[in-house]
């Protein structure tokens, strides 16, 4: 019974972000006679749905992509790269074979090849990984520019039976095998157990008999896996061009947001549902901006910007303001 | 012990390594030599045929500086260009623009500079003042292609257009005071309905660049609704159009707001004066409306083909794009500046010149289109063989008049692809 409360308590409380960031997103298209349209608030359309989840689905199989490095203690530049290079090759052999299911098996498998020389790298080079990761974000970005004559892919995302897994239903496949790939790993992976040992305290985690490289590497496969499964939704929504000065990075990262929220929200239940939920809030506010023009340029990003840092601030300070309100509380009640 | 014999190896690898890579770079200087050689010999060649002008062009190197690296338009140029390469003797060499960095750009152009070229051909008007001052200091003459120089002609006329290292531009279209872009898409639309008179679209919305960057894409959208509204006058079916919302039809170089759909909902095609393949279809793409809506749209960048007229989802019916044998205009008055000859009739100052487009508006077109060298980045579906274009040249042919040159630019049309 107490279990089942639990849960419940859970539910609402990573509910609670996107429920609070659709009804203020309500309140302020509902007031604004920009978003009606022969009398309908188009905020309400059934659009919302549609490019909530679509858009959900890519930031959420990136985030996770970003997340599974950043939880085992490595800022991996390389990521977006990777994604882009599989990208570029899984697009190609689905036009070849003519097959989504192929371009999804080319992506994963380039995705995990990939992954594992960055890691292969990382450890026999013992380079810090950061420069390690930069260093093979500007080889794969530079490899963008020979795969299949340096044209990137553009006809794979435009033709409805390709692109199966960049629209509903179908981009729920690989963001659902993301998260299981990232659960499996994480909760189910004696890897993915120790490499919480590695993050916390590397040195313990070494002493009492880790081995940290064969840890990296089995990161780095399902890593890989993800970023493979990012790669089929991105090539199968977007036109992908080959990429320079690790313009790579910067795709990824734009992605990054849901990442720190999530792991606040997924306080309440856990990381992977929180990220899920924070690109879930995250694409309600793009799609109520979009409504109100402002959802390109300045204004967006101003918008954005002072959002998140806001959010990060009351994320920072939330045992003060628990702590605050208890003490509140406790007065009330003394006073009563 | 072990350590060091491991050290010794990689030291002798590394060494190795290094002595191939002389060795390479060395036969590569070798296979350069030998080329320019059989260039030579080459050209020769086509001079002893008897069809070559008993002038021969000064051995030169022309810079092209473009606004991207990779795509359709830009690898058929170059394909274009490497073409005439031996025939023409000159030598091509590539650089990357960018749209936002005047200092940028200038550092580009000091750079194609000092790799000793005779000539420059520029596709960004960006910073113009001081790249022209540049190319006067360093004797390197400069033409334009792919550009209306809209900011230089409006701003600094004399120091760009009446320098006498600016040799003129071909552009990309109408030029701002000779805008036909309206008049082409109600043409494709109208047609579009003739064609399909059980389901004609009776309403469409329109997208544009910002006009402080594109004037002629507003100009545009203005002749458009006023064809529509004649059109409208006598028709059994008039055509709505919504008119232009400054904030959601305004594309400020980003991709369609996804909700322009839901603010246009009555909408059934989409005419987009803003390049519709980068900026528009994505966005129908990902909010699935590419079957149910049409594009009437300008550029090519490849992979439209699959979704036009008939074929796909159908989205596309119209794609509008500049040959890239309209670099033959700039590319012709630099040689003649390089060589020391002009026309006859050449203008005292430099022009900007619109260019004729590929209107690709049914499938019979789109299959005509796919056999230029646009599409098939071969040159030997080029409009123009390099005698042709050798031809065109004052010292190539004493016969050869501007007005033939300005002539072909005006010649390049969906109709005259071989």
């Amino acid at each position: 019974m107490k279990n089942s409360g639990n849960i419940i308590k859970k539910i609402i409380l990573s509910a609670v972000f996107p429920i609070l960031m659709f009804v203020v997103m309500l309140i302020i298209t509902a007031s604004n006679d920009k978003c009606y349209v022969n009398g309908k608030l188009i905020f309400l359309s059934t659009d919302l749905i549609r490019q909530v989840i679509v858009n959900s689905c890519m930031t959420v199989c990136v985030a996770l992509a970003i997340w599974l490095q950043l939880k085992n203690g490595r800022f991996d530049f390389s990521g977006g790269a990777s994604m882009i290079l599989a990208a570029i090759i899984a697009g190609n052999v689905g036009l070849m074979t003519n097959s989504p299911v192929m371009a999804l098996l080319a992506a994963v498998a380039v995705g995990i090849v990939l992954s594992c020389v960055t890691a292969f790298i990382y450890i026999v080079g013992k380079l810090p990984i950061i420069i390690c990761t930069i260093g093979m974000t500007l080889l794969y970005e530079s490899l963008t520019y020979l795969v299949f004559g340096g044209q990137g892919i553009r006809i794979f995302y435009s033709q409805a039976h390709t692109s199966v897994f960049g629209r509903i239903p179908g981009v729920l496949v690989p963001t659902a095998l993301a998260v299981a790939a990232f659960v499996i790993f994480t909760y189910f992976t004696a890897a993915g157990r120790k490499g919480k040992v590695l993050s916390n305290n590397q040195r313990a985690g070494v002493n009492i008999g880790i081995d940290e490289r064969k840890n990296v590497f089995v990161t780095y496969i399902f890593t890989g896996i993800i970023i493979g499964l990012a790669a089929i939704v991105y090539v199968s929504q977007n036109e992908v061009t080959p990429q320079s000065g690790l313009a790579t990075s910067g795709i990824m990262f734009s992605y990054i947001v849901p990442v720190f929220m999530g792991t606040f929200i997924g306080l309440a239940s856990c990381d992977v549902v929180g990220i899920a939920i924070a690109a879930v809030g995250m694409e309600i506010m793009n799609y109520g901006l979009n409504c109100l023009n402002l959802g390109a340029g300045g204004w967006q990003q101003i918008i954005m910007g002072v959002f998140v840092l806001g959010f990060y601030t009351f994320s920072a300070q939330s045992d003060k303001i628990q702590a605050f309100v208890s003490r509140l509380t406790k007065k009330n009640t003394t006073a009563v | 012990m072990k350590k060091a014999l491991l050290k010794k190896i990689s030291a002798v690898l590394l060494a190795g390594a290094m002595a191939v890579s002389a060795v390479g770079c060395g036969n590569s200087g070798g296979n350069t030599s030998n080329n320019n050689a059989a260039s030579t010999d080459s050209g020769t060649g086509a001079g002893d045929s008897g069809s070559a002008p008993a002038v021969e062009g000064k051995k030169c190197t022309i810079g092209v500086a473009f606004y991207q690296d990779t795509g359709l338009a830009v690898d058929s140029t170059k394909a274009y260009l490497e073409s005439l390469s031996d025939t023409l003797n000159v030598k091509f060499t590539y650089t990357v623009l960018t749209q936002t960095d005047e200092a940028a750009n200038l550092t580009k152009i000091q750079e194609l500079i000092s790799s000793n070229v005779d000539g420059i051909i520029c596709t960004m008007d960006l910073g113009m003042t001081s790249i022209i001052q540049e190319c006067e200091a360093a004797g390197v003459y400069l033409g334009g292609y792919l550009c209306d120089y809209d900011t230089s002609f409006n701003t600094a006329y004399d120091q760009v257009f009446k320098s006498e290292y600016f040799v003129g531009t071909a552009i990309d279209g109408q030029s701002p005071d000779d805008v036909t872009i309206g008049n082409s898409m109600f043409d494709s639309l109208i047609e579009y309905n003739e064609r399909n008179a059980d389901a004609p679209i009776t309403h469409v919305s329109m997208a544009i660049f910002p006009t402080w960057a594109f004037p002629s894409q507003q100009t545009g959208a203005d002749q458009f609704v006023a064809a529509v509204e004649a059109y409208n006058a006598t028709a059994e079916t008039p055509i709505t159009v919504d008119p232009l919302d400054e904030e959601s039809d305004v594309l400020a170089f980003a991709p369609l707001d996804t909700t322009y759909f839901a603010k246009h909902a009555d909408s059934q095609a989409i005419i987009s004066f803003a390049a519709g393949s980068a900026f528009v279809y994505p966005t129908m793409v990902q909010a699935g409306v590419d079957s149910s809506l049409k594009l009437f749209t300008t550029g090519f960048d490849g992979g439209e083909e699959a979704n036009f007229g008939t074929t796909g989802n159908g989205t596309y019916q119209q794609n509008m794009v500049t040959a890239p044998e309209s670099i033959t205009y700039p590319l012709v008055l630099l040689l003649n500046k390089i060589n020391g000859v002009s026309f006859p009739d050449q203008p005292a100052e430099a022009e900007r010149i619109s260019t004729a487009q590929y209107v690709i508006n049914s499938d019979e077109d789109m299959a005509k289109f796919q056999k230029s060298c646009f599409y098939t980045k071969n040159a030997a579906n080029a409009m123009y063989t390099p005698q042709d274009v050798l031809n065109m040249t004052a010292y190539g042919n004493p016969n050869a008049t501007y007005a033939d040159l300005k002539g072909i630019l005006s010649s390049m049309t969906i109709d005259s692809i071989k």
